[in-house]
């Protein structure tokens, strides 16, 4: 009880997933197959190679929103370069270069220059998704080496296709980053009062490029994993996937504002929306409302966690945020900030690059 | 006797596994001037919390001029039948201006505009700051005027009760006087008055009734007719145990590069001895958290020396280093990161010692928060709970602990230290700040109060226009002192 309970409590999406699946697998009994089991956890494999990143980027009280366009460029440059010069290899380190660099300008923007990171990313969504049509005139690329094909018909153990491979390593190294390493404790700091983690050593510019940087990585990764799993490279294969992932990140419980959020959740919210989208596809509902339940799970589900987490504060023992930080929450709730004089300093290592003085130090976060 | 305005009855707080408040009543009456007190988590804030609707309480009544209130946690409906409260850090917007601010979100905002100002004006005229301009910024006034003006806006609708809550933390003298002057003014117009405060000597002057609380539960509450001091102390904390008793001095051991520190202002050579605790002091305000913050590397320009070599930090990161840890003035802002559990707060700057290969030793960070725990007496929550949770010299604590017990400093800058927590956590921090100066560390503490200097420093400079003056103490009351060497 006190396990479901505290499930509950961090997070109603696990009680929506259960209710999903004992709702659709009572409308009818092809929902509950092995079979579609496993189309569900394959729909949303490349979904969550990006998303687990993301959620840590959110964590840390930043967001990314071109990751889709990311994955379109990263899937096409994967099969450009593989229809020139005949090499999957080529063609994969092209990609996963491609992913770097495009991280690497988001985070430089961000962490560095000291820039909005939805301006910039959303500036990115639209730069990247416009270079992914001009580079195949807006055609899907085919025809590639044999062991292009090979890799999309590859199954461990008869089973397993690569993308789930790497999406189950991606979670993995994400969970673990979270909550057992230090990078992952940075990354709550920097989103939970980024002025005090500064003043504390941590080098948050240096954290908030490593974060975009992996999340531009695993973006390309699943956008040429996207083109394996359909056998061909489309320019517009990305579209739409930034609103997918960002809503598994919030219906995973992880604040958009930073400083919150768990691992087990963000894989629930994947669920979730894997679960939803197959569902409605089995009971037979009209694909055009898959959206529309999606975005009314979502404000469901924030509403739900929403007042969850006020009950659960009156209650024993949640650690997380309790009744104390509401009434802080109160207290400030007019005033701050005014004074919120912006830390002059740079880091060590680039003060000759500044004049003296200059302040370097924003609060680049939301 | 008159009927009260407020009456709380029977009130129960729990939060968590912690009984904040225990089945108490209070009933404040016109006219009076209660003075609140008791130690960090004693119950006092939750209280004021619960009379102002900022917390609903597990059960209890309050009544209105002998009407029902529902106590839901709905601070507009309180603040609507006249009880207000001013909060330690004004809650004012920054961004707007003085007759902007008196007027937001309050009944006024739907009267015509004249009408706004001229309300505004009379509120603050009648908070004794009719010099203060509507159309000055917010942003532009010193503290205690800012507070004058959150007065003014509690005043400019319907007022009944007013609870301050450590409204002289950051006051200087005559700031403290003049807003005791206003308190006995409103008491005298039939107002309750609600002073929280860990002042004995503010409380035993000001207050016409003084109310302890102790672990949730008031014990005492007496007119303030022959109350002593001692009496105070004595109410406040009963188990004999005198503070820092169970302080075992200087654990880490004698640092083995204690340094001397020299500043180089433009007029003179200020020196900081290793071993020594100097204090800064000087005006709210003024540069000696200036000085503390470039020595930090938070601002450029400071020509300083730290043993033999240079020392200019880039930032915080370079300075802590070679040594040198900060504790600012402004917890909540600068310190403590909400959301993450007292522990990491504890050990957020020094993770590096406690992982191997990125991975953090849960045991040797558990082991190293219960060491620290029990040198500072931290109380409240568990380590892993939110930093949060625990009470504001509790919170303090955890910050005082990152800084001076898990690793030792070479040169320690505090920025009031021990402001607004009680006085049992201030001689827990006072024998703290004693024992890393006898380990050799270079210890320099700024602060505007002189108290604060008196309690924790060796010698001060004082803050002088262009000139720092240094003084020592001497066989004259050392804040005595103090306070001429700043108004000569």
């Amino acid at each position: 009880m006190r396990v479901v309970r505290s499930l509950a409590a961090t997070n109603s999406t696990f009680i929506g997933l259960v209710i999903l699946i004992i709702v659709f697998g009572s409308l009818n009994s092809r929902f509950l197959t092995s079979a579609n089991a496993e189309n569900i956890v394959l729909s949303v494999t490349e979904l969550a190679i990006l998303t687990a990143p993301l959620a840590l980027l959110v964590i840390s009280g930043s967001v990314d929103l071109s990751v889709g366009s990311i994955a379109s460029v990263g899937g096409v440059t994967m099969g450009m370069v593989m229809s020139d010069t005949g090499s999957l290899t080529l063609g994969i380190l092209a990609g996963l270069g491609f992913g770097v660099v495009a991280g690497a300008i988001n985070g430089g923007l961000v962490a560095y220059a000291g820039l909005n990171p939805i301006v910039v990313t959303l500036g990115f969504l639209a730069v990247w998704g416009g270079i992914a049509m001009y580079l195949t005139e807006g055609a899907t690329l085919f025809e590639f080496p044999g062991s292009f094909e090979s890799l999309g018909s590859y199954r461990l153990f008869g089973i397993f296709p690569v993308a789930l491979l790497v999406a189950v390593v991606v979670i993995g190294v994400s969970w673990w980053i979270l909550h057992a390493s230090r990078f992952g404790k940075y990354l709550y700091s920097i989103g939970g009062n980024e002025r005090a983690a500064f003043l504390m050593g941590v080098s948050v510019k240096r954290v908030r490029l490593a974060m975009f940087v992996a999340v531009g990585l695993t973006s390309a990764i699943a956008g040429m994993l996207l083109a394996v799993k359909l056998g061909a490279a489309a320019p517009q294969a990305g579209r739409g996937v930034e609103i997918q992932a960002l809503t598994v990140v919030l219906l995973g419980g992880v604040a958009f504002a930073g400083g919150a959020g768990r691992m087990t959740g963000v894989i629930a919210g994947l669920l979730f929306v894997g679960v939803l989208q197959n569902g409605l596809v089995v009971v037979g509902t009209s694909q055009f409302l898959q959206q529309f339940f999606i975005g009314a799970a979502l404000l469901v589900g924030i509403a739900i966690n929403d007042s969850m987490g006020r009950l659960v504060r009156r209650g024993p023992a949640s650690p997380g945020r309790d009744l104390v930080d509401v009434v802080h929450d109160a207290d400030t709730g007019t005033a701050p900030d005014g004074d919120g004089q912006p830390g002059p300093v740079s880091r060590s290592g680039e003060e000759g690059l500044r004049s003296a003085g200059q302040h370097d130090y924003e609060g680049s976060g939301q | 006797m008159s009927t009260p305005i407020v009456s709380l009855e029977n009130v129960s707080v729990t939060f968590g596994a912690t009984r904040a408040l225990v089945d108490e009543s209070l009933h404040i009456y016109p006219g009076e001037i209660i003075g609140l007190l008791g130690h960090n988590g004693a119950g006092k804030s939750t209280l004021v919390n619960v009379a102002t609707g900022a917390v609903a309480p597990d059960r209890g009544v309050m009544t209105v001029d002998g009407h029902n209130m529902p106590l839901r946690g709905r601070p507009k409906a309180l603040e609507a039948a006249g009880i207000k409260v001013i909060h330690q850090e004004p809650s004012l917007a920054t961004n707007l201006r003085v007759g902007e601010n008196i007027c937001l979100a309050t009944p006024l905002e739907r009267r015509p505009k004249r009408e706004r100002k001229r309300v505004a004006a009379d509120a603050l005229a009648s908070v004794g700051a009719g010099s203060i301009s509507l159309k000055a910024p917010v942003g532009d006034l010193s503290f205690g005027q800012r507070q004058l003006v959150d007065i003014a806006r509690a005043h400019a609708t319907d007022l009944r009760v007013i609870f301050l809550d450590e409204p002289t933390a950051a006051l200087g003298k005559k700031e403290t006087t003049a807003l005791h002057g206003l308190l006995v003014e409103l008491a005298q117009s039939g107002k309750g008055v609600v002073y929280v405060s860990h002042r004995l000597k503010d409380v035993l002057e000001l207050c016409t009734r003084i109310v302890i609380l102790r672990e949730g539960r008031i014990v005492m509450d007496q007119e303030n007719v022959g109350i002593t001091a001692a009496a105070l102390t004595a109410a406040l904390s009963p188990s004999s145990a005198t503070p820092g008793a169970t302080h075992r001095a200087g654990e880490l051991g004698a640092i083995d590069d204690a340094a001397k520190l020299m500043v180089n202002t433009p007029h003179q050579t200020l020196g900081f001895e290793p071993g020594k605790v100097t204090g800064l002091f000087g005006m709210a305000g003024d540069r000696q958290f200036d000085l503390l913050e470039s020595l930090y590397g938070l601002s450029r320009g400071v020509d300083a020396t730290l043993g033999d070599a240079r020392f200019a930090p880039s930032g915080p990161r370079a300075a802590v280093r070679a040594g040198v840890h900060y504790v600012s003035a402004d917890r909540e802002r600068d310190s403590l990161i909400d959301g993450m559990s007292a522990r990491d707060n504890l050990l957020l700057p020094w993770l590096k010692q406690f992982s191997r290969f990125g991975v953090i030793s849960n045991r040797r960070v558990r082991r190293t928060y219960d060491a620290s725990r029990d040198e500072l007496s931290i109380r409240g929550a568990r380590d892993i709970d939110n930093i949060s949770s625990f009470s504001g010299g509790n919170r303090q604590k955890v910050v005082i602990a990152r800084w001076m017990l898990v690793s030792r400093p070479r040169l320690l800058l505090l920025a009031q230290p021990t402001q607004g927590v009680d006085v049992s956590a201030r001689q827990e921090i006072a024998t703290a700040v004693r024992a890393a100066a006898s380990a050799g560390v270079t210890v320099v503490v700024a602060s505007a109060e002189s108290d604060e200097i008196d309690l924790l420093c060796d010698s001060a400079y004082v803050c002088r226009s262009e000139e720092w003056r240094p003084v020592p103490r001497g066989v004259r009351d050392f804040q005595e002192q103090l306070l001429a060497a700043l108004l000569a």
